[in-house]
């Protein structure tokens, strides 16, 4: 009697950790399309000028140790949100370190705001969409990036 | 027993040690083990998506989120310790409900539970963290440990 509901958790945690990342990602709490960027990775409806963010997506998308990237750009600052494939992420201080680093030498000009933690992306992209949707001006998207980079300041 | 000391018993011991192991129920491990990873797999997916929910409703980074995730767990087990449901987790899964975090708070409220005939100042003010005293006491010194070895590791290791 009682084994019967044992085997059926059983067989569905393993059809469950069998599930690809990216089913998962569609199918998790953050809703359809918070999760997912769009393929440009960067706010490319938007009015202010997305050049630098869209090269920094271009770079990062190449790279193998990131899985999905979202870039926002505006004055001089360069905010950048991606996350880590599963199994990589036993070096993420390293890929953290190398990306940030290289980021700072392709856009010298800028202030790099770069973070792969999961709720920075989410916030990274909710923005993107904001600027893709609606026309917000500098002084917006600035707030807003500050917030993010407070955001993901936050220690405690 | 291994066979070092099996040969200092008389053997009457011996014979009593024989007659033990016979009759001794056997531990079903692999069933227990199952049972562990499973229960403790199912309190570690609720803690995910605890901390999910604080990630998404709330302004926690992933980092920041584990505190309230930690406090929610255990104050979850709390409850479910006073209403006698841990308890029958805890029968069932062994290991797998006492490791995660939430054993933590298991331990705090069945000791008081226990106690609290003895009084609440004697009772359950001195024996609440009668088992939860050693957890916190070789959880705070593993963490110096540890903290340590990195320490060394990074000053003199060049990690």
């Amino acid at each position: 009697m009682k084994q019967w509901w044992l085997v059926v958790m059983a067989a569905l945690m393993v059809a469950s950790g069998c599930a690809k990342e990216e089913t998962e990602q569609k199918q998790s709490l953050q809703g359809t399309n918070l999760m997912r960027a769009q393929t440009s990775g960067t706010a490319k409806g938007t009015k202010l000028d997305q050049g630098p963010a869209e090269r920094a997506a271009d770079y990062l998308r190449r790279r193998e140790d990131i899985r999905d990237v979202v870039v926002v750009n505006s004055g001089d600052r360069l905010l950048v949100a991606y996350q880590i494939p599963h199994m990589q992420r036993w070096n993420r201080k390293k890929i953290e370190k190398d990306v940030e680093g290289r980021l700072r030498d392709m856009f010298p000009g800028y202030k790099v705001i770069s973070s792969s933690d999961l709720k920075i992306f989410w916030k990274t992209q909710q923005l993107k969409t904001k600027m893709s949707n609606k026309s917000l001006d500098h002084r917006e998207v600035n707030r807003e990036i500050g917030r993010i980079e407070k955001l993901s300041k936050e220690q405690t | 027993m291994a066979n070092e000391k099996r040969k200092n018993l008389t053997p009457v011991q011996q014979e009593y040690h024989l007659f033990e192991k016979e009759r001794e129920t056997k531990r079903p491990i692999v069933r227990n083990c199952a049972r562990a990873f499973l229960v403790g797999g199912i309190i570690c997916t609720i803690g995910q998506a605890i901390s999910y929910f604080y990630m998404y409703f709330f302004d926690f980074t992933e980092q920041t989120a584990g505190n309230p995730t930690v406090a929610t767990m255990v104050f979850l087990s709390m409850i479910l310790t006073g209403l006698g449901v841990y308890d029958r987790i805890a029968q069932f899964a062994g290991a797998g409900s006492a490791v995660p975090v939430t054993g933590f708070g298991n331990a705090v409220i069945s000791a008081a539970i226990e106690h609290r005939t003895e009084g609440f100042v004697l009772g359950v003010g001195s024996n609440m963290f009668k088992l939860a005293g050693s957890v916190i006491l070789f959880g705070t010194f593993a963490a110096f440990v540890i903290a340590l070895i990195k320490t060394i590791a990074i000053q003199w290791g060049g990690l």
